[in-house]
């Protein structure tokens, strides 16, 4: 064994060490479901930000974003805003009434707000297939980057990510996993600030790599993509972030409302950094390495080669970190929408605190085992993984969720012909005019946004309203807030 | 464009995220206090 790779092998024990004893402690304090998947609501803003940055961060990022700046430049940084619009969305109208409502999981508040078990089951559904794909990703990517750096086989590497993950996320839940997010930013942010040093002493600094990537392609300094195709991905990314179960289910976790909205503030503020220090490393790759087969490969090959081991090692369990949290933070959601909005109302009703956390226990290892196969079989390249679910995901959720909290007329059926409908014409999209985007400019998720919308605003007008009992945690929640306000002071 | 050959597109980024993520944390805690 080299002298390098026990470094690395010491840091990972140990980064695994830290993150399994974190796991164990949640566990001592699961006792309830409501522990399980909300962490009993005790989350504050410093960790509530830290969990929505690390669920948002995946392996795309320092994988697919620091390759895509490697290829193209500085132009797709301005991507990040049109996430941060998505999260702005978010917190304006999403995240106060969800967490003002209270629930365990995002398909309650379908239940609740449109007061239908149908709509219920068909978003818990959704988001099961949905997120078994974006799963399929990470796992893939994990596979890539171990065969890359390690010549592991993907295989090992796959079930090294669902054995350390699966563990800690159903011995602790959510209340472990907030913590473990904490700790994987912190990781991710330490590992990024390690390389962009080391980069730029190796390029000569600012000046010298902006010259030199000017003479290789004066857009890859200046704008490679013109504003219409960053606003068009910019939509795709705000539509799915401001409704995404992921981080939704998260909100429940925090403190209070307020919690909510420092936590998103502090998450885009993080993300800021994270996304700074990604274009920077990815430009100066580039300088480094002006042809590369793949540009996927830009980051393995940053800690392989240009840093020192221990740095290398550390940006390199800060790219397992950015994996991990994100699997994690799914195998929640699909976890929770089997356990609790399935299993619990469909099949038994009547089952104890302690056998729902089984089932969610159970749930996390098989719909963790499951995208395992599906990685194997390589579908598609990672980043085209995740584009393509996001897409799904924005037209069957955003217009019930950021519409549904909006609009009071929204109906059950309304709901049902959005969720539907929305999926369909993405899918239709996808299979069919989408291969010409580059003449028409439209994008499925634009499609199956629109299609949502429209399906939304005529059912519900044509069916009868919502009841108003169920209507009043989500519409005259910020009545009784005041009010309750007024009272206390 | 400047004189080390990155232009606004690199510069004008972090002016504008921070920009953003104060003028955030300002609404944040006006919404905080019920405005």
């Amino acid at each position: 064994m080299s002298s390098d790779s026990a470094v690395f092998i010491a840091v990972v024990v140990t980064y695994l060490v830290i993150v399994l004893g974190i796991g164990i402690w949640g566990y001592l304090h699961t006792r309830t479901e409501e522990e399980f998947l909300v962490a009993g609501r005790t989350i504050g803003p410093w960790v509530g930000g830290c969990v929505l940055a690390a669920t948002q961060i995946s392996a795309g990022t320092f994988v697919g974003t620091l390759g895509r700046h490697y290829l193209t430049g500085v132009s797709w940084i301005w991507i990040w805003f049109g996430a941060w619009s998505g999260w702005l969305v978010s917190a304006l109208v999403v995240a106060p009434k969800l967490r003002r409502f209270g629930a365990l999981t995002v398909a309650d508040y379908v239940g609740k707000r449109f007061a239908s078990e149908g709509a219920r089951t068909l978003a818990a559904a959704l988001i099961i297939v949905s997120y078994t794909i974006y799963l399929t990703a990470q796992f893939q990517a994990s596979g890539e980057i171990a065969s890359a750096v390690f010549g592991v086989e993907p295989l090992a590497a796959m079930l090294g990510l669902i054995a350390t993950t699966g563990l800690y996320t159903l011995l602790g839940g959510v209340r472990s996993s907030s913590y473990v997010d904490f700790l994987q930013t912190v990781l991710m942010i330490l590992g990024l600030f390690l390389g962009v040093p080391v980069l730029l002493h190796t390029v000569g600094g600012v000046q010298p790599l902006g010259e030199y990537l000017g003479s290789l392609d004066p857009r890859i300094t200046q704008w490679w993509f013109s504003w219409r195709e960053l606003l068009a991905t910019s939509l795709a990314f705000g539509l799915t972030l401001a409704a995404a179960p992921y981080e939704m289910t998260r909100y429940y976790s925090m403190r209070d409302v307020q919690t909510v909205r420092y936590a998103i503030g502090i998450s885009m503020g993080i993300q800021a950094v994270i996304g700074s220090c990604v274009m920077i490393l990815g430009l100066g790759m580039r300088g480094v390495f002006p042809v590369l087969p793949s540009p996927d490969q830009a980051s393995s090959i940053l800690a392989a080669t240009v840093m020192s081991p221990l740095a290398g090692a550390l940006f390199l369990v800060g790219m397992m970190s950015a994996i991990m949290s994100t699997v994690n933070s799914i195998l929640i959601v699909t976890a929770g929408a089997f356990a609790h909005d399935l299993y619990a109302r469909l099949v038994n009703p009547h089952a104890s605190q302690a056998h729902l956390l089984l089932v969610n226990r159970v749930a996390i290892v098989v719909l963790g085992a499951v995208p395992v196969w599906f990685a194997l079989q390589r579908f598609g390249d990672v980043q085209a993984i995740v584009v393509e679910q996001s897409k799904f995901i924005a037209s069957f959720f955003f217009v019930p969720v950021v519409v549904g909290l909006s609009w009071r007329r929204g109906t059950k059926q309304g709901a049902l012909a959005a969720m539907a409908g929305g999926f369909l014409a993405c899918l239709g999209w996808t299979l069919t005019l989408q291969r010409t985007v580059s003449e028409h400019g439209v994008d499925a998720v634009e499609v199956g946004v629109a299609a949502s919308a429209l399906l939304f605003v005529v059912v519900s007008r044509l069916t009868p309203p919502t009841p108003a009992a169920n209507l009043a945690v989500f519409f005259d929640g910020d009545t009784n807030a005041r009010s309750h306000d007024a009272a206390v002071h | 464009m400047s004189a080390d050959g990155f232009g606004w597109s690199f510069y004008g980024f972090f002016g504008a995220a921070a920009a953003w993520v104060a003028a955030y944390f300002a609404w944040a805690v006006r919404a905080g206090r019920g405005r």
